[in-house]
């Protein structure tokens, strides 16, 4: 098995280590509730090291799979558009005053997982 | 201009009802909140925008109001980079507002951006900031793509 040591290797440790550092340093300032930039962190790692022990031309997208996912960018980044002016009015007439580091979470997970399936349903639909 | 097509392009109308909407909400907001009509003048000015684009669109032909497929891979790769950029900000926001909740920087609450959650509408200000960077990044990402090519 032979370990890539190029520049898209390199890049992904660098920002998993900075993800990490960047979670350590929040949980040495005594937080306890941002663990995610830790557990990123590690899940990055995993990936590159993944990326790493495969050769490259393995991950190089094809036309349709980067056309599904600018798609599923562009209709995700709508959905969050609209979420965010629906929580405005929500805040703004008063039923709901969530703290903002719960609206972060939320802002976060609904984006990220709509774009995962939104290109899942291209991926399977086709254009 | 083909006078043959006049009217048989149905977009405006779809404009003219976004438009309307969006000026009764801004109504709605200057008749129960009278003090911060600023927030309902937005909705109010979109309304109107909406309506122009209406008018102008009422007198093109169908064919011109489509989107080819150029102008529809731009705008997906510009929605793209957008997403991530919203991301991004939530992420740094989401720090930001850690290292404010424990006192490590103190920048002053002349932002209201950066101020804690004693203040009015802090929350309101940070949608705002979060709407405001991905429609920047999608209109520049655009410009940008539509004088280059892809």
């Amino acid at each position: 098995m032979k370990i890539r040591k190029d520049k898209d290797v390199r890049d992904g440790l660098m920002v998993s280590m900075g993800l990490m550092t960047l979670g350590l340093a929040t949980l040495m300032l005594g937080s306890d509730r941002e663990y995610g930039w830790l557990v990123l962190g590690i899940i990055l790692t995993l990936v590159a090291l993944y990326k790493a022990v495969k050769p490259s031309k393995d991950f190089i997208e094809d036309e349709r799979s980067l056309r599904n996912k600018e798609k599923a960018g562009y209709h995700a980044f709508s959905v969050m558009l609209i979420l965010i002016i629906l929580l405005n009015l929500l805040y703004f007439y008063k039923m709901w005053m969530p703290l903002p580091s719960q609206i972060y979470a939320l802002l976060f997970f609904v984006g990220v997982y709509v774009w995962i399936a939104f290109q899942w349903m291209y991926n399977k639909k086709g254009e | 201009m083909d006078k043959d097509n006049v009217g048989e392009n149905k977009v405006f109308l779809v404009h003219i009802a976004c438009g309307a909407v969006f000026i009764l909400l801004g109504l709605v907001q200057v008749m129960r909140y009278e003090a911060i009509g600023f927030f309902a003048s937005g909705y109010v000015l979109i309304g109107i925008m909406y309506i122009l684009l209406a008018v102008k669109t009422s007198k093109l032909p169908k064919t011109e109001t489509m989107p080819d497929e150029r102008f529809i891979g731009i705008r997906d790769k510009a929605g793209f980079y957008a997403f991530f950029s919203i991301i991004a900000v939530v992420m740094i926001l989401s720090f930001v507002d850690l290292l404010l909740l424990y006192d490590i920087i103190d920048i002053g609450s002349s932002a209201l951006l950066f101020s804690g959650s004693e203040n009015i509408f802090p929350l309101m200000a940070r949608y705002m900031f979060i709407s405001f960077v991905g429609v920047m990044v999608f209109i520049g990402v655009m410009a940008y793509y539509l004088k280059k090519g892809n």
